[in-house]
């Protein structure tokens, strides 16, 4: 693997993963859904990314063609190319894949009720990770597992223990300790908190907080909540029907908001301070992901559209280095969103 | 685990005495009895004296509860027609029966579970669709059928095997053994292939894939023990099916097992021997899914838990397998 | 994700749940082989009375007799010269009746069983099940057998014995079904309004238990057909000269060194007609279980 690297010195050092227009299709039998669309997307080392979006905007497909994972058929990946420390991810062959997989990248997934296999113990699954991946006997590998169990925060005396004597909370640190136990560059946390009690999410949060930077490495962390982002994040990229449509810095994309939908989903946040507030819920539904307009797939719910938004291809525009927004109303230098003027 | 066990053979006792209650009855309705077969030559007072031994003038339930009786001290009966104790009577018939099951069982397992795990990975490819249409053949067609057009193939064409009988080892066991079987492939192929299906989507995969272990791993042991369970049960089925007799492919074959013996005991009304072996059938079918609940143990820690604290256990799914006869 | 996109786009078209199955069984190519079949043989047996001169089913002709299949006589003749092709066209009524009428027999028993059974549970239940237990412990095929020699052999009686050796399928069927739906809210709603049980089984439970019920209804004619043709074979049930396929292979096996095609043919129709059933039963089962959909 460490040949692999060498061949492709070229690219730069510093970034953890570069992925260049990719496009993910799901081809079923009778239409095709069009889960991401020519997205671009860097990341450095050590540096957190929240990639946000609702239901369906393509977060799980981004992450699972990081992987080349994506479940096929019907997934495919139409174009793009997608490096993992200087890895192409979509040229190696399989075994090359095998080797990367688990060891400098790794996933968290979102539910940990159905991600961990029922039949073996929760120790036979993380040494397994090591088995395959360090060179080492599998008593060693045992006795790794045993640390990794520890540093999630589970005694390692239920290392024999199976995954149904596990509560929810406890089994996400498992599935934790599985992504981390080959010290990986790049972790994808898909929704890593979604499925536990609110509780126990402050506390794994603050867990993978603690292991990144103990482990030094870049956090690609997938949710639909903005308070988490705000509260780890480094850099943020908001997807919307397969596109990334405003990335930036945290501040840049929180505190200059440039696209409607960001607009959108940060008016359908309750107000802390004024708590009489109405929410204001972005009207109507995400398009159909069959049948994506030409245009910007928001327009038919943006508040700005004008009739053309909705036909011609969006411009991608740059307010700073690393701000960039996908939205045709830009190209009237005097448009401004209401968040920005207040 | 063990307290599980006992249950299961307590559960034994009420069946047994159910099911040969059942078959009392049912013999007794049905039209003759024993003493018009052997009785042929007898006089009238022959008959009578006849009628009187065996309990053919009392009602069915006094001849239940005198079997029952014997029944409790071990002791199934003595078949009216041999003139011997049903229990060395079954025990005779026994071997060639076990003979078939476990080379019919044997067979399938070996080409199926590996057929049908290739036809769910390589979902919708040639192997799939080959051997389900293959499979869908096997199920339908009758079990005597084949044994019929194997034995015209086999026997007489190439005359290469025997066509009947249990005398020739090894070489007569082959048709009869490939005449069940292909009932037993069919079904467990679908079944294989099915479990593994369902497996094969299962979240904990992609997990696995996620941490880079091989394709291959991922089917062989993290997909299949989880697909094992139904695949298990399945072939517990096949088995208690198969010591219960196979009466056809008996037929066909002239095979010396258990099966043909309780069919010559029902047309001869012989109701000792019915029972007697009946009950028989039932201990070993139990034998054989205490054996499969065992299995299940090693397979699943779920169950595991469930046995250790000794709740009633949750039966796995049956699959269904569509016309086995 | 695909499927969470997915079933937004179903949102958008809506079908009656029939249409929906339909719709899935349209696309099933084995299933729609096999409905093709069934609907020929259908066609056949029901009217083959009106346009078959049944001298040709039962007209002995010695001079003709055990000629192998030729133009004239495409599936042969018999020892007494029968054709065979229209026996065997002919035997397609005994067989597709005594399917049908078995599989109605179980139905009308072993259904209520299961239905009263997962309802109410408790002792009732337990009774139920003992006794399924019991029935289930003889193997369907020996069942079969005593029963044909309780009520003697004729075809009714087959139908009889065959129908209530498959009863326990039906009650562990239903029961499972029964057992799904029972807790659901619109049976607790059915409660609350008053409803007596025998409304709610009848008009709640079991109009949604209905998808594993008829599944396992065809899929268990195919084997009622297995099963008559067995006990035919066995000498039970119908016997020869009457052209039931299993009673033609039984008058057949006696020739069958030298004249195999008196059995292949036979045997060939009740392999084709199981194997129908077969295929519309699985591409039913696929239509309806939405968790199968793959």
């Amino acid at each position: 693997m460490s040949e692999v690297r060498e061949n492709e010195k070229t690219v730069d050092d510093s970034l953890v993963l570069d992925i260049q227009d990719l496009t993910v299709h799901y081809e079923l039998e009778d239409e095709t859904v069009e889960a991401v669309n020519h997205i671009s997307l860097q990341l450095k080392k050590k540096r957190i990314l929240g990639l946000v979006g609702e239901t369906g905007a393509g977060k799980t497909s981004t992450a699972l063609a990081i992987l080349n994972l994506l479940p096929n058929p019907p997934g495919v990946i139409k174009s793009g190319s997608i490096r993992v420390c200087g890895n192409d991810m979509l040229k190696l062959s399989q075994k090359e894949l095998e080797s990367i997989r688990g060891s400098s990248i790794s996933m968290i997934f979102q539910d940990p009720m159905t991600s961990l296999n029922p039949v073996y113990s929760v120790g036979e699954q993380i040494a397994e990770s090591i088995e395959l991946h360090e060179d080492c006997t599998k008593a060693e590998a045992w006795e790794k597992a045993e640390e990794m169990l520890q540093l999630v925060g589970i005694p390692k005396e239920r290392i024999h223990e199976y995954p149904h004597q596990f509560s929810g909370g406890m089994k996400q640190r498992v599935v934790i300790a599985i992504a981390l136990a080959c010290n990986p560059k790049l972790l994808l946390a898909d929704e890593p908190t979604t499925a536990l009690d609110v509780t126990i999410q402050a506390q794994v949060l603050d867990m993978m907080c603690d292991l990144k930077t103990k482990f030094d490495m870049a956090m690609i962390f997938i949710t639909h909540d903005l308070g988490i982002v705000a509260q780890i994040c480094d850099e943020v990229a908001v997807m919307y029907a397969g596109r990334i449509i405003e990335q930036g810095t945290l501040r840049e994309v929180f505190n200059h908001t440039k696209h409607p939908y960001t607009e959108g989903l940060f008016n359908s946040l309750p107000d802390i301070e004024n708590r009489e507030a109405e929410l204001q819920p972005i009207q109507g539904m995400m398009p159909d992901p069959t049948k994506l307009p030409e245009g910007c797939a928001f327009a038919p719910r943006c508040p700005y559209a004008k009739p053309e938004c909705i036909n011609t291809p969006q411009k991608e525009r740059s307010f700073s280095e690393t701000h960039k927004v996908l939205c045709s109303a830009y190209d009237d230098p005097t448009f401004r969103i209401r968040r920005e003027e207040c | 685990m063990h307290k599980y066990i006992i249950k299961r053979i307590l559960m034994l006792i009420p069946v047994t005495i159910g099911v040969s209650l059942l078959v009392f009855v049912m013999l007794d309705l049905a039209p003759g009895t024993v003493v018009d077969i052997i009785g042929g030559e007898m006089t009238t007072e022959e008959i009578a004296e006849l009628n009187h031994e065996l309990g053919y003038d009392r009602s069915v339930f006094y001849r239940y509860f005198i079997y029952m009786k014997g029944l409790l001290h071990g002791d199934l009966g003595t078949s009216y027609i041999y003139k011997v104790d049903v229990w060395k009577l079954y025990m005779q018939r026994l071997p060639a029966t076990l003979q078939l099951a476990g080379a019919s069982v044997f067979l399938a397992i070996v080409l199926s579970i590996p057929l049908g795990i290739k036809a769910a990975t390589k979902h919708g490819g040639v192997t799939d669709n080959l051997s389900m249409v293959a499979a869908l053949l096997g199920l339908s067609m009758p079990n005597f059928w084949l044994g019929m057009m194997l034995i015209v193939l086999f026997s007489n064409q190439l005359g290469w095997l025997p066509s009947y009988g249990a005398t020739d080892g090894f070489k007569s066991l082959i048709l009869p053994a490939f005449t069940i079987g292909t009932g037993l492939m069919a079904t467990l192929t679908r079944t294989t292939r099915s479990s593994m299906l369902d497996v094969l989507r299962a979240d904990y995969l992609r997990t696995a894939r996620s941490k880079g272990v091989p394709e291959k791993k991922v089917v062989k042991k993290h997909a299949l023990k989880n697909a094992l369970i139904p695949i298990i049960t399945i072939i517990g089925t096949q088995l208690g099916n198969a010591v219960g007799g196979a009466v056809v492919t008996e037929n066909v074959f002239a095979w010396p097992g258990v099966g043909r013996l309780i069919i010559d005991a029902i047309n001869q009304r012989d109701t000792n021997t019915v029972t007697g072996c009946i009950i028989m059938t039932t201990v070993m079918i139990c034998i054989i899914q205490v054996v499969v609940d065992v299995v299940y143990a090693f397979v699943d820690p779920r169950l595991r838990a469930q046995y250790a604290s000794a709740k009633t256990r949750k039966k796995p799914e049956k699959v269904q397998g569509g016309a086995a006869a | 994700m695909s499927t969470e996109t997915m079933s937004v786009s179903r949102k958008y078209r809506k079908r009656s749940k029939l249409g929906e199955i339909w719709h899935h069984l349209k696309k099933n190519k084995g299933a729609m082989t096999g409905l093709g079949i069934l609907i020929v043989m259908f066609a056949v047996a029901l009217t083959i009375d009106f346009w078959l001169d049944m001298e040709k089913v039962i007209g002995q002709n010695i001079s003709q007799k055990l000629q192998a299949p030729n133009s004239l006589h495409w599936f042969g003749t018999d020892e007494m010269g029968r054709d065979m092709f229209w026996r065997v066209v002919y035997g397609s009524r005994y067989s597709l009746a005594i399917g049908f009428v078995a599989v109605m027999v179980s139905l009308a028993v072993g259904v209520p069983l299961g239905a009263v059974a997962g309802y109410y549970g408790g002792k009732v239940e337990g009774l139920i099940m003992r006794i399924t237990d019991i029935f289930s412990a003889i193997p369907s095929i020996l069942m079969g057998v005593v029963i044909v020699s309780i009520l003697g052999s004729s075809t009714f009686n087959l139908m009889l014995a065959v129908g209530i050796s498959s009863v326990p399928n039906f009650v562990r069927i239903t029961r499972a079904a029964v057992l799904t739906v029972k807790n659901e809210e619109y049976v607790e709603a059915a409660r609350a309004l008053g409803k007596t049980d025998l409304y709610i089984i009848f008009r709640h439970i079991l109009p949604n238990c209905l998808s594993p019920i008829i599944v396992q209804t065809t899929l268990r004619v195919a084997s009622a057909i297995v099963s008559a043709s067995s006990l035919s074979f066995l000498g039970l049930g119908i016997k020869p000269p009457s052209p039931e396929w299993g009673a033609l292979l039984t008058a057949g096996k006696t020739y069958i060194r030298g004249y195999s095609y008196l059995c292949l043919f036979p045997g060939l129709a009740i392999m084709i007609t199981v194997l129908a059933f077969n295929m519309v039963g699985d591409g039913l089962r696929d239509a309806m279980d939405p968790k199968l959909k793959r």
